[in-house]
């Protein structure tokens, strides 16, 4: 099957364009890089079979970040296949110069002018002017309008199978006249001729890449830097020249410049307006919207569902396993993540709406300054903030990242944003122990992952992953109100995918979980006649680990260790070991009322329910996370970071455990002192090693024993 | 007499919110890949430019260029030499 590339700048609608070709449902945002490597998708076009490819967006044939090196690479490997160049034809002078590298390229290119289905667009252009002076194919379309994309197909499959090929930009006239150019292009004789007006060019740009792929012989031949900015300039005046020719400015405003931007950039209000929004967005999930669809569903689950399936079976076969089984491993399992279906979607959707939104471009910019300090990048935000998704995602797209080490240390951190799937954990173990008063639990629970995150990130930037230069530059997308049916699309996207999880991973995994928590070494099962099942003599065996942390039970521990696989398992463990009835109230209050009873397999006191959520929000992130960081960052920095993230969670956890005890247990005076002092040792530690670091300590020492 | 010296050429940290500057140079003390880029952005000799707002600390730009608009760090706008026009 025929490859046809799918090129252009950031956030210009390729995938959207992607996921209307393909009938497929890749992810899109309003912000740059969203797509970090290359996806390839067979589709359709006028009876004929293709394979299309999404490539990350790019502004040249340059390559500065990593995913733009992935594109790039890809375009040049493949300069004889079908590109076609998506263009944003409000931004359209900008994203003409890609269009312009791909020409010299002497590619096959089809300009696909993507309108945004904007109804006031900033520039108007006359197609067959734009088609006569550029030479190529010009199509103007809306991504949104079916006959459009009919027509756009009719086109590629014309396209694909036609061997005409794109000639050298005019300005070629204006190259020849330098010298350095045709003394590049003498010594280039090995390069096949329709290209060596391309290389020649890139080795004029200094482009190391391509100097050192056709090892080109540049002895006695010194080129000028200076010529990465003319030639930017030549192609720049041709743009200007055929934009007068064909492009009519619509509006006066500059794309992405916005009224609201003068409330939301405010440097006082930008914070406030932020944190106002994550809190309603929280709030919205976890407790108002959410928890109410959450309540409905899991009555639905156990009154409607699950009584009558266990009715049914008992009436089949009476077995004690498989009763045992049914009700706890796939019901009870089951059952208690996906009681948390319209909270995880919720949740979703809202950062989904969030990215549509173009407001996180504002966020980097805020946040930059602040960023820039710890070691990381206003870029980061994005990540950080899919982070609160999930963290597999989330961290693949630290690729953003300029700088190698900024990307590291966005990868390693982004697992502190605690994730979609340890919401269950809060939701249940919080509202048994904390009631009402919860949200405070859940709101300093996403803090102290946050907080942990920026310090590991300062740590690290003053020892070991020192942040080289950063270049940060961020396009200004417009603000978009995501339209209805866009809304419906990513519920009903968020709904499949987690579907979908729940129906392969987790129910594999509780299935596993079930077997392993109630079945002995010697195959008997435990909850009939007795003795200690195979997970039980594990967890009993790991348990005293966690005893300074208030959860020395081997159910807890187990539950842990199953955690790691995927975090949703951490509850369902807990409601399998525990068992319920599915006769019986509320299954999430069932879960929650046995966590309170010390006769259970899993029990807490609200201490060590505390230190138990922050263990869970700390500690090492699932199996998938850990393959994307292992792949992202190296084996070194996975291992590194999931060292670390044991280690912390282990003294947080630890700290918190005692704290609370204290808090409730001795009174008032008594922790005032201890309070005191701890601030006094820690200001006194401060002083000592701020002391060792001053470069001229020696002038203050008065023993001057370097001057003698 | 007092004598008036009328400074032409300032870098783009320094230009003032909202004025229109025109790009004279750009120098290469952030290496050749960011004379790359900004060339691919537009950023190139004779570009017209001007800043719309800097952040909390004033290190962070949001400058406006080709019609289009564009947020940077100050050590980008450092090495952009403007010159202000009209």
């Amino acid at each position: 099957m025929k490859e046809i590339l799918l090129i252009g700048n950031p956030n210009t609608g390729k995938t959207t364009l992607f996921n209307n070709l393909t009938k497929s449902n890749e992810h899109v945002g309003n912000w740059h890089g969203v797509t970090v490597e290359e996806k390839k998708k067979p589709f359709n076009a006028d009876g004929e079979d293709f394979t299309l490819v999404d490539l990350p967006g790019i502004y040249s044939l340059t390559a500065l970040s990593f995913e733009e090196q992935v594109a790039v690479d890809y375009i040049l490997n493949n300069s004889d296949k079908l590109m076609i160049n998506i263009c944003d034809l409000n931004n359209l002078q900008r994203n003409l110069y890609l269009t312009l590298g791909l020409l010299e390229l002497g590619a096959n290119v089809l300009l696909a002018i993507n309108t945004m289905g904007s109804k006031k667009p900033f520039n108007e252009i006359d197609v067959f002017k734009l088609k006569e002076k550029l030479n190529v194919e010009v199509f103007l379309f809306d991504a949104s309008n079916k006959k459009d994309i009919k027509e756009l197909k009719i086109l590629i499959k014309k396209m694909a199978n036609s061997k005409k090929r794109a000639v050298f930009p005019k300005y070629i006239e204006v190259l020849n006249e330098i010298k350095e150019f045709n003394e590049i292009k003498k010594r280039l004789n090995k390069v096949d001729n329709n290209k060596l007006n391309f290389y020649a060019i890139k080795i004029l740009e200094n482009d190391e890449k391509i100097i050192e792929k056709l090892a080109f012989n540049n002895e006695n031949f010194k080129i000028n830097s200076n010529y990465i900015q003319k030639i930017a300039k030549i192609r720049y005046d041709y743009i200007s020249c055929i934009s007068n020719f064909a492009i009519k400015k619509l509006q006066k405003k500059a794309y992405g410049e916005s009224f609201f931007d003068k409330i939301i950039l405010n440097r006082f209000l930008c914070f406030p307006i932020f944190l106002g929004i994550m809190a309603l967005i929280f709030y919205l999930t976890f407790f108002s919207v959410g928890a109410f669809f959450s309540s409905i569903l899991s009555n639905f689950i156990q009154d409607v569902i699950g009584a009558n399936v266990i009715n049914l079976i008992s009436k089949i076969c009476n077995v004690p396993w498989v009763i045992g089984l049914f009700e706890n491993g796939i019901i009870a399992g089951l059952g208690s993540i996906l009681s948390f279906l319209p909270q995880v979607v919720l949740l979703f959707f809202f950062l989904s709406v969030l990215e549509d939104s173009g407001y996180l471009a504002r966020l980097a910019f805020s946040f930059e300054d602040i960023f820039k300090k710890l070691g990381l990048s206003g870029k980061s935000v994005y990540t950080l903030l899919m982070g609160f998704g999930c963290s597999a995602t989330a961290a693949l797209t630290a690729r953003n990242m300029e700088d190698k080490n900024s990307k590291i240390k966005t990868a390693m951190i982004t697992p502190y944003m605690s994730c979609s799937a340890k919401l269950p954990i809060y939701a249940v173990l919080g509202g048994a122990f904390f009631g009402a008063s919860n949200i405070f639990v859940v709101f300093f629970l996403y803090l102290l992952g946050v907080v942990i995150a920026i310090s590991l990130s300062m740590i690290l930037e003053k020892t070991a992953l020192k942040s080289k230069s950063q270049s940060f530059i961020l396009e200004f997308p417009p603000y978009r109100m995501p339209s209805f049916k866009r809304i419906l699309n990513i519920i009903s996207d968020n709904l499949k995918q987690f579907i979908i999880r729940i129906g392969s991973l987790l129910f594999a995994m509780n299935i596993i979980v079930w077997l392993l928590g109630n079945f002995g070494f010697t195959f008997n099962y435990v909850p009939v006649d007795g003795g200690v099942s195979i997970l039980e003599s594990v967890g009993r065996f790991l348990a005293p680990i966690f005893v300074p942390l208030g959860f020395g039970n081997w159910g807890a521990t187990s539950a842990l260790i199953a955690g790691l696989v995927a975090k949703e398992i951490i509850v369902s463990s807990i409601a399998i070991f525990n068992g319920i009835n599915v006769n019986e109230g509320s299954m999430t209050s069932q879960v929650q009322s046995s966590i309170l009873n010390p006769a259970s397999n899993v029990f807490f006191t609200p201490a060590s329910a505390l230190s138990y959520m922050v263990f869970c929000l700390i500690y090492m992130p699932c199996i998938a996370t850990m393959s994307v960081l292992n792949k992202e960052i190296g084996s070194k920095w996975t291992i590194i970071s999931i060292v670390i993230e044991f280690v912390i969670a282990y003294i947080i956890s630890f700290v918190v455990y005692n704290l609370y005890n204290l808090f409730t247990t001795v009174n008032v005076g008594y922790l005032f002192i201890i309070l005191i002092s701890v601030i006094i040792i820690s200001v006194s530690i401060i002083l000592v090693i701020k002391h060792l670091k001053e470069k001229d300590k020696c002038k203050k020492c008065i023993y001057n024993c370097k001057n003698k | 007499m007092k004598c008036e010296i009328k400074e032409d050429y300032t870098s783009l940290k320094n230009a003032k919110l909202g004025a229109m500057f025109k790009v004279v140079k750009i120098h290469d003390n952030l290496g050749l890949n960011m004379l790359r880029r900004l060339g691919d952005l537009g950023i190139v000799e004779g570009t017209e430019i001007s800043v719309l707002k800097k952040s909390f600390l004033g290190k962070t730009l949001l400058v406006r260029l080709n019609g289009y608009t564009l947020s940077f760090r100050d050590n980008i706008a450092k090495i952009i030499e403007v010159k202000k026009v009209g």
